[in-house]
């Protein structure tokens, strides 16, 4: 079941499916389950090349730009009804303070409008044309309990569906790549489910934090 | 007797209003139980800051009314009004198919049965509001069996507004003022029930207080006076800080039209407190 063949996905030509055979690779589980970097070493591919051509980098450095990012982007879309090659699936905001912080404080109106609208626009993204998006917010310390909470104050709160917090871990046998990652809002799953990522390795740390043992 | 002889009723509408829509007042027996009243007619608020299980509550007001009788559910149709794309068809789904009893393969069709008897609706500002709930006027007519009006939320458009109305507060409030006459209009001639919920957008400029702040002490109103006004049962929800018992909520309950000839007996029915727990 499953054996690899030219036109199975894009990329994936006749002499590319010659050249994995001839290394043992036969079906799509094979291919999923072997070293990629050893195939690619093997078989001379390219995947880097092709996967850096998939993400699209757009810099915009105030709150217009980002407005005018979306809007293009969102009649792209409503334009492309289907396609072959690759349409956008996950956006990505980075981070969405750097634009908004400079709006607020103050007795402005027209700051918080402004980060309601970009908010509706995000939204307006995510359920109208079907991507993901995801944002990144710093933290502040509150004024009057000095506290750490999310930066954006109560208004943008509201705004994300989900939120994840992360914090690094300090301590005795940490190491630097990871992080405790917190759910602190989630529409579908009790809050306070905290998890240990390894952001080096992109996965579970191999070992618990707490173990004692001598693996280090 | 024919002081609105100038405003003609059509057959339906008159249907609409004299036909006795089911009552309500089963909806949620935890909220409602001291309630003489009944609650068709009424116009109830639901305000907190995030993440404190307003709309969760609503999904759960909305599955006891789409559910059928036989399940435990009230068999009348729901109205739900989303005001900024925050509609979870996902959890609503998960919420019915948990109440449903019998096999996952009986229940899909149990499920679609019931999400027919939902009507959702999105709205982009104020004015479309405004629009859409004069337009719903016909569907809330056609349907006698349409019971409950949902608006979530109220506030999504207040810094939208506050900045396209200039300097006037009377133009910044307009359309949210006419959206809450109508809502009351509506509410009051086809017998609904409205809840609408409310987001904690402002703080009280108070001193650091000790304790916990709840929902109902940082309570500033800044919605409109005409809203203000229509609301008669507030609920301010509230969730510990403490992340450790993050499953638990609350929420006070306002009652703030009560009749003021209450016996003492009865009095004390309007605040009460509740705390409740959500399952996943």
């Amino acid at each position: 079941m499953g054996v690899l063949r030219a036109g199975l996905c894009p990329g994936l030509t006749q002499d590319t499916v010659q050249l994995l055979r001839s290394r043992g690779i036969k079906t799509v589980v094979d291919l999923v389950s072997a070293d990629l970097e050893d195939v690619a070493q093997k078989c001379g591919l390219s995947y880097k090349a092709g996967a850096l051509q998939r993400i699209q980098v757009v810099r915009a450095f105030d709150i217009f730009q980002m407005l005018d990012v979306l809007q293009d982007l969102r009649g792209a879309m409503s334009q492309q009804v289907s396609s072959a090659s690759a349409t956008v699936k996950v956006v990505v905001v980075d981070s969405v303070t750097a634009v908004v912080s400079p709006l607020l404080g103050g007795q402005q109106r027209e700051g918080l409008a402004l980060m309601m609208q970009l908010a509706r626009e995000l939204k307006t993204l995510a359920r109208d044309v079907g991507v993901a998006v995801m944002v990144t917010n710093h933290m502040t310390r509150d004024r009057d309990s000095g506290k750490l909470k999310p930066a954006l104050g109560r208004s943008w709160s509201f705004v994300p569906s989900t939120r994840i917090l992360l914090d690094i871990e300090e301590g005795a046998g940490m190491s630097g790549s990871w992080r405790r990652a917190y759910l602190t809002k989630s529409p579908r799953l009790p809050t306070g489910f905290q998890e240990m990522v390894d952001i080096g390795t992109w996965g579970i740390p191999e070992q618990s934090p707490t173990s004692q043992g001598d693996q280090m | 007797m024919c002081s609105d002889f100038h405003r003609a009723e059509s057959g339906t509408q008159l249907l609409a209003r004299l036909e006795g829509r089911s009552s309500l007042k089963e909806i949620e027996p935890y909220l409602f139980a001291d309630e003489d009243s009944s609650v068709h007619g009424d116009i109830l608020e639901f305000h907190g800051p995030e993440g404190t299980g307003k709309t969760e509550m609503l999904y759960h007001l909305t599955a006891r009314c789409v559910l059928p009788k036989s399940e435990g559910g009230l068999e009348v149709e729901v109205l739900f009004i989303d005001t900024d794309y925050r509609f979870d068809m996902l959890r609503l789904v998960t919420i019915l198919e948990r109440r449903l009893s019998g096999g996952s393969g009986g229940s899909e069709d149990a499920v679609k049965r019931c999400l027919g008897r939902l009507f959702v609706v999105s709205c982009g500002s104020s004015t479309h509001l405004l629009l859409t709930l004069h337009s719903l006027e016909s569907t809330v007519c056609g349907h006698p069996s349409l019971c409950l009006l949902i608006l979530d939320s109220l506030s999504a458009f207040y810094w939208i507004d506050r900045a396209n109305g200039g300097e006037s507060v009377n133009s910044q409030e307009s359309a949210l003022k006419k959206c809450s006459q109508f809502l009351e209009k509506l509410a009051h001639e086809y017998r609904l029930v409205v809840f609408a919920t409310t987001q904690s957008l402002m703080q009280k400029a108070s001193a650091w207080t000790e304790g916990p702040s709840s929902a109902e002490a940082d309570y500033r109103p800044y919605l409109c006076k005409a809203w203000q006004r229509v609301v008669k049962h507030r609920l301010f929800f509230s969730r510990p800080e403490d992340l450790k018992t993050s499953n638990r909520f609350s929420l006070v309950s306002h009652n703030l039209k009560s009749s003021l000839l209450l016996p003492v007996s009865r009095a004390k029915s309007l605040k009460f407190i509740c705390h409740f727990r959500v399952p996943a």
